[in-house]
């Protein structure tokens, strides 16, 4: 179990994450790993929740960014 | 066989398509007569020599390019087709092009040059090089005086005047001219950065344009590891430097916008491109979006308390089992004891009154339990079953 690892990148965070929810599907699981695994998902969610909300508001910034700079015509 | 005669109009278009299609394209030489230039611009008249003559058109879009004044007698050299002209069953000559029969052999020479290299590939499409869609640096070869290089500039100047213009003035007519255009070429191979090149002249006489057919600055332009433009003279002037090169302008100040975008196109480009690098951004972010709301979802159905819950319900249903199990085990010990109680009720004295049989006690309450218990004459409580009553001794009895 390495949840204290903390994602780097979006798409490891995305990749771990459906690994942890289809190994949850499975239900094999017992519930104290269930319960793990549910921990870092939900970590895991979160970081790639904030990850997109930052990718978006950065899209905002540089639109207004570039507008600013565009001559008139 | 069945005889059939050919229409006129058969025959003719017989002998048409075998007279064209034999002279497509033929140089002729000969002497000016019967000159008319129709107030149309066209031009008619017959080239003749001193044993025969042939009818040609010049017609206006060929003709507007003649560099000098066509006169009576005049002994031109043409280049052309011979068509049919059906309604009169003439053929003619269409002249294309026309100079003073003087020049003669450089058009001959133009020729040789252009077969041979054409049999070398030098004109093949494969050998052309793109240009650069946007050139930073541009050399230019050539004259440092002319009304060319003025054009290529105030275009360049006008168009584009981010990009850098780097001229190597250079002969372009008369002796060395070629020479001088091929040492352009090679100079430039070795300023970095340039990334396109205009070689050419304004327009002028077949001789003045002579440079660009030479086979030296021909291979010049092929070995150009820069893309060339080629810019000499007029629209209808064709060079061995136009065929060769990887783009052929007609004119020099149109090589110059060939060669550039505009400033303002640029920066439309680069908004365009931005554009859609956002949506691309924008529609991945919301592919990205779509995903993680799919994987919330079955994180949130997969969460323990799921888990939790049936682990409930057994703790549940064990509880359940465990109640079940002791209330049974009561209730037999329950009737197990009813049992016992029934029992030890019909062994109570009370049970045994009701049976018919009476409990004797003295006024203080000792039981009778025989003869001697009670004096002769004294009162005594008889108990039976139901009630009770007092009684006398009136004397012992034997026993049976």
């Amino acid at each position: 179990m390495n949840k204290s690892k903390k994602p780097k990148h979006f798409e490891e965070a995305l990749i771990r994450l459906e690994d942890i929810v289809s190994q949850m599907e499975s239900g094999e699981e017992s519930l104290e790993n269930s319960l793990n695994l549910f921990e870092e998902g939900t970590a895991l969610l979160t970081f790639c929740k904030e990850q997109l909300h930052g990718a978006e508001q950065k899209i905002t910034e540089l639109s207004n960014k570039v507008e600013k700079s565009s001559p008139e015509k | 066989m069945d005889f059939k005669p050919l229409s006129i109009t058969e025959l003719t278009q017989r002998l048409k398509s075998l007279i064209e299609g034999e002279f497509p394209d033929i140089w002729v030489t000969g002497e000016i007569s019967n000159f008319h230039h129709h107030s149309s611009g066209h031009m008619y008249f017959t080239l003749k020599d001193h044993r025969a003559e042939i009818k040609c058109t010049y017609f206006r879009g060929y003709n507007q390019y003649l560099k000098f004044k066509l006169e009576e007698g005049m002994q031109v050299i043409t280049s052309g087709a011979i068509s049919v002209y059906e309604k009169r069953g003439q053929y003619q000559l269409s002249v294309r092009q026309m100079e003073p029969a003087g020049v003669g052999t450089l058009y001959l020479a133009f020729e040789a040059l252009k077969k041979q290299l054409q049999a070398e590939g030098l004109f093949d499409a494969q050998y052309k090089k793109p240009l650069p869609k946007f050139s930073r640096k541009i050399g230019v070869v050539s004259s440092g005086t002319s009304a060319a290089l003025r054009d290529i500039i105030q275009v360049l100047g006008r168009r584009a005047p981010h990009i850098e213009l780097v001229v190597r003035p250079t002969k372009v007519q008369g002796q060395g001219a070629a020479e001088d255009i091929v040492k352009g070429i090679e100079a430039f191979q070795n300023i970095s950065e340039v990334d396109l090149l205009i070689v050419g002249r304004g327009g002028g006489s077949l001789e003045d344009l002579w440079a660009f057919n030479e086979e030296i600055v021909a291979r010049a332009i092929f070995a150009s590891e820069i893309p060339v433009i080629s810019a000499v003279g007029h629209e209808v002037d064709i060079s061995i430097s136009d065929l060769v090169a990887d783009l052929r302008a007609p004119t020099p100040s149109a090589g110059a916008e060939l060669a550039s975008l505009q400033s303002t196109e640029i920066a439309d480009l680069a908004q365009g491109k931005f554009h859609e690098i956002r949506l691309k951004l924008q529609s991945q972010i919301l592919e990205h979006w779509q995903n993680i709301d799919g994987i919330e979802h079955r994180l949130a159905f997969q969460a323990p308390s799921e888990k939790i819950k049936q682990n409930q319900e057994k703790m549940h249903q064990l509880f359940h089992q465990m109640q079940y199990a002791i209330e049974t085990k009561q209730k037999a010990l329950q009737a197990n004891l009813f049992g016992f109680e029934k029992h030890l009720i019909s062994l109570s004295p009370e049970s045994i009154l009701h049976r018919g049989y009476a409990l004797a006690t003295l006024e203080n309450g000792m039981l009778i339990r025989s003869q001697e218990d009670v004096e002769t004459g004294e009162h005594f409580t008889l108990q039976t079953g139901k009630g009770r009553f007092e009684a006398k001794k009136i004397r012992n009895k034997e026993r049976k």
